[in-house]
């Protein structure tokens, strides 16, 4: 059997018994799992590994109301907020703090709910999407997102909302690239991120003109 | 400008509305559900908790190609919370993500302590995860019954071999493009309740509820109209959230079982490893023209892999892009232990747009002719002809480095222009039901899905125009089956299927309103106006549109299901997009500086939601040229990146300035003219960046995403051998 002469390859050739061929060859190859044989039984699962978790209690501010809930030490401020009190608005979209979709506010700190322990929050306060409109008015930001379409399926909103709120509050008056800077958390797949900048900008005038 | 004639030729009249104006229609309004979305209010299928809902995990194969030998629940079922659990043992697994087991349990967490705790035996196989091992001799079999490699499929038209020899230029070379995923913000996730063994409400998150609900009805064996489906609100789904897969048969197992409402919401992980994705490409492409740009022979061969799935075509671009009497295209399918293809906005087009319109721009350099001008010579299309020039115009296209490279310095400029092609008339067959009721609140309702397009919005928008009324007046109510049929949110056919309908349903309103107060006006029907929230008779006299309601006895409905779009024929919407980037050769970073997309999608309905169309599809077009790639690791089987850190989508700073431009002619052939636009901005994106990245640097990469590492790779093969053959005859 021949070397692979790809210069590219970052394979580890050495632990391979086959050969990565260019189209039209006809080299014998045959792809195996390293460090088992060809119809190997392997097992995944250990059953001694879960063990029921005890429930604390916590104390929490969402939104200006005080709460109080138990939860699994475990179970992340972004679980609470929606399977408990049922405050959906923060979404989850990859639970591992790549996205942005969970973005609230801790104590008026930007943070992903997903990747915040419930237990963390316990004796703080949490502002959430649901607690930016108040009295049925809309923040500048909600009202700008409407007005200027920065928003398609709605999903990114709440937490892309949330991120622009936390840098209108450290910047009142950022320009553009530090609009983009203040968002690179919040991921988008529809697109909205034009608009996003566009509406951030206009709330953040409309808010410096009401002083 | 282009010409004013519909595509069958005829003069564009303005046939809109009773007045011959628009009050609404074409105007910019913020959508219907925008302020549902900012607050959080919105509820998507992963928001829905219903009372004794039951929280659902899978347990998901961890090799590509294995046997469920045996599944042991024994501890799983013995801990706390958990309700029900399905195994399949037996199972053929035929890439790492396939299903194996679910859990159900009281809280999700429980759920995951379950998962864990079922022990799986597999008997593991070797397995292949990138074409060029499939096809090999002596490659495993994905299929016991098929081979990896399918039978090709050949298109042709006319005589390649006559076409070429009537070639004074010939350009051939290879290109690839990566396997890319749908991503959709929100992750699949279904919430079904059986309430009895015949009676079902499905909450899930889909393009199309009727599909769903038939899918279901004919798994279990039930009648369609047993089950209700529901999405109002979905996060995104980009061609992947079509039927209901094999969570949505494993969810709705386990409600039917525990008698239970169950939810079972995908994880990110599994989004990108079972939901779908963009097929590849290895491509072989070989394009000749007569020395004044004309083409004469296309031939195009190549694979694709749609994983264990099926859908990879990639040679409509070669085969319907611009107009050539000789073409002929060869695909393979080729089988793989990777999660299985689905429908990915414009299914094959930006992989074929990407080869033939790299191509263009050669035969254009060789030829010593402008690349804008090779392409208007063989374009078929008015309306593209059209683009390509208001487009070059707009963008500045003349002051283009005419030397591709030419730029001095270490941080290279370039323009480069693609274009597309898309079907875009829709279907008929939907209806679109507007009820008044006699306190002059305005009901329309229509089973389709709004995926984050805005038909939410103008499809009340198309009524109030009818009824004279502003958009607040009119509440619209979509997602349920049990409200009229309506379009299957995919194939750019949302806009032109349901404007028909949804225009008329307004206009059988406004009729039988009219029929009713003429006596009060003491006038004939057809002399009523309905304007600015009044009905006004030809004398002046006048009463609110609320007042006009009152005469009603009770609420009246009427339907909608205007299908002339069926006569039109097979309608195409046109596209060109117009790149600018920078690269620096130091780095091989590319900065994309400016997109101008030039679209026809008929008549424009909602401006502001049309563009944010635009927006949408360059991006990911954008995407697709520079950062996603699905990366396998050959010898585990497995996908190295199925989150969102590591499959790269672009974020805020990667965004160009970047131009809607749409053509807002009512070319579509329906009375409503519009076109569908979900699609077409999506196509031409990444090929007009490579070709804006060709001219910046000199030198073709042919291979996307365009990284850093390939540009500097290309870069380095400037002295040496080109992977590319350019015959002078």
């Amino acid at each position: 059997m021949s070397q692979d002469e790809t210069p590219s390859n970052p394979n580890d050739l050495s632990r391979r018994d086959f050969i990565k061929v260019g189209l039209g060859s006809s080299i014998v190859a045959v792809g195996v799992l390293p460090g088992c044989e060809e119809g190997a039984l392997l097992h995944e699962g250990r059953a001694e590994l879960a063990t029921p978790l005890s429930q604390l209690d916590i104390v929490l501010t969402v939104n200006g109301e005080v709460v109080s809930l138990t939860a699994e030490p475990r179970s992340t401020l972004a679980e609470v907020l929606r399977d408990t009190l049922h405050l959906t608005g923060t979404k989850i979209g990859c639970d591992r703090a790549a996205c942005g979709a969970c973005t609230v506010q801790v104590d008026g700190k930007v943070m992903l709910a997903c990747s915040t322990l419930a237990v963390e929050v316990d004796g703080r306060s949490v502002v959430t999407i649901e607690g930016l409109s108040s009295g049925g008015e809309l923040h500048p930001l909600q009202a700008s997102f409407v007005e200027c379409d920065a928003l398609q399926c709605g999903f990114c909103t709440p937490g892309m909302i949330m991120s622009c709120k936390g840098l209108l509050e450290s910047n009142p008056a950022p320009d553009l690239q530090e609009v983009k800077d203040g968002i690179a958390g919040n991921l988008c797949r529809c697109g909205t991120y034009p608009r996003v900048f566009e509406a951030t900008l206009q709330a953040a005038s409309r808010m410096r003109q009401r002083g | 400008m282009a010409d004013n004639v519909t595509q069958a030729g005829e003069p564009l009249v303005d046939r809109y509305s009773q007045r011959g104006d628009r009050d609404i229609i074409g105007t910019s309004v913020p959508r219907l559900d925008a302020i549902a979305k900012v607050t959080g209010a919105a509820k998507y299928t992963h928001d829905l908790y219903p009372t004794g809902v039951l929280h659902a995990v899978a347990v998901r194969s961890p090799y590509a190609s294995a046997t469920v030998i045996t599944i042991n629940d024994g501890v799983a079922r013995t801990l706390p919370g958990v309700v029900e659990i399905l195994t399949y043992p037996g199972k053929r697994i035929r890439y790492a993500g396939e299903e194996v087991a679910v859990v159900a349990a009281e809280t999700l967490g429980q759920a995951r302590d379950g998962a864990r705790a079922l022990e799986v035996e597999y008997e593991a196989y070797a397995a292949v995860v990138n074409i060029e091992d499939a096809i090999s001799s002596g490659a495993p079999q994905v299929y016991d019954t098929k081979p990896n490699a399918g039978e090709p499929r050949v298109s042709t038209t006319g005589d390649v071999v006559q076409g070429f020899s009537q070639a004074d230029v010939v350009y051939e070379a290879d290109y690839r493009t990566q396997i890319q995923t749908h991503s959709p913000m929100e992750t699949h996730a279904a919430v079904i309740h059986w309430h009895d063994f015949d009676h079902a409400t499905v909450w899930i998150a889909t393009q199309g509820i009727f599909s769903a609900r038939d899918e279901l009805a004919t798994y279990h064996g039930v009648p369609p109209e047993n089950i209700k489906v529901i999405c109002d609100y979905i996060g995104g789904g980009f061609g992947s959230k079509i039927g209901i897969g094999t969570y949505g048969r494993m969810c709705s197992d386990l409600s039917r079982l525990s008698g239970r409402p169950v939810r079972l919401i995908l994880d990110r992980k599994a989004e990108q490893l079972a939901t779908g994705n963009r097929p590849n490409s290895i491509q072989h492409l070989k394009v000749g023209a007569r020395s004044d740009g004309t083409l004469t022979a296309i031939e195009l061969t190549g694979y694709a892999t749609p994983g264990v799935g099926s859908g990879s075509g990639f040679g409509s671009a070669a085969r319907g892009l611009y107009d050539c009497p000789n073409i002929s295209t060869t695909e393979i399918a080729v089988y793989t232990n990777c999660g299985p293809a689905a429908a990915m906005r414009a299914p094959g087009h930006p992989q074929g747009v990407f080869s033939m319109e790299a191509a263009m721009d050669e035969l254009a350099y060789e030829l010593g002719l402008d690349p804008v001008e090779i392409r208007i010579t063989n374009d078929p299309h008015k309306m593209r002809r059209a683009q390509l020039r208001l487009g070059a115009e707009k963008f500045g296209w003349a002051q283009r480095n005419p030397v591709p490279g030419g730029d001095s310095g270490p941080v290279k400029r370039g323009m480069g222009v693609a274009t597309c092609t898309w079907v875009g008339g829709g279907t008929p067959g939907y209806q679109v039901k507007t009820t008044l009721h006699p306190d002059g609140r305005v009901l329309v309702q229509t089973g389709t899905q709004d995926i984050g397009t805005g038909c939410r919005t103008w499809i009340g928008m198309l009524v109030a125009e009818e009824l004279g009324l502003p958009l607040e007046k009119i509440q619209v109510e979509i997602g349920h089956t049990d409200l009229p049929v309506g379009c299957f949110a995919g194939g750019s056919t949302t806009t032109p299927s349901m404007s028909p309908p949804s225009r008329e349903s307004g206009q059988l309103a406004r009729e039988a309103l009219a029929e009713v107060v003429a006596p009060v006006f003491g006038g004939v029907p057809s002399q009523l106006t309905f304007q600015d929230g009044l009905v006004m008779a030809d004398n002046g006299v006048s009463m609110t549109f609320e007042e006009a309601c009152s005469y009603l006895d009770a609420p009246i409905s009427l339907t909608g299901s205007r299908g002339d779009i069926a006569k039109v024929g097979r309608q195409i919407s046109t596209g060109a997009h117009f790149a600018e980037v920078e690269v620096d050769v130091r780095t091989g970073k590319i900065t994309v500086l400016r997109v101008l997309a030039v679209h026809d999608a008929g008549r424009i309905l909602n401006r502001l939601t049309a563009e944010s169309q635009v927006y949408g599809g360059v991006i990911m077009g954008m995407n697709y040229a520079l950062f996603e790639e699905r990366v396998m690791d050959v010898s585990q089987g497995l996908m190295l990146n199925a989150n969102l850190e590591g499959y790269k989508i672009g974020g805020s700073r990667d965004i160009p300035e970047i131009t809607p431009l749409l053509m807002d002619l009512a070319s579509g052939g329906s009375y409503v003219g519009a076109l569908g636009l979900g699609e077409s901005p999506t196509i031409p994106t990444a090929a007009a960046i490579a070709n804006a990245v060709r001219h910046a640097i000199g030198v073709r990469l042919t291979e996307i995403p365009m990284t850093p590492s390939r540009v500097l790779a290309a870069l380095g093969t400037i002295n040496r051998s080109p992977k590319y053959k350019m015959r002078r005859r």
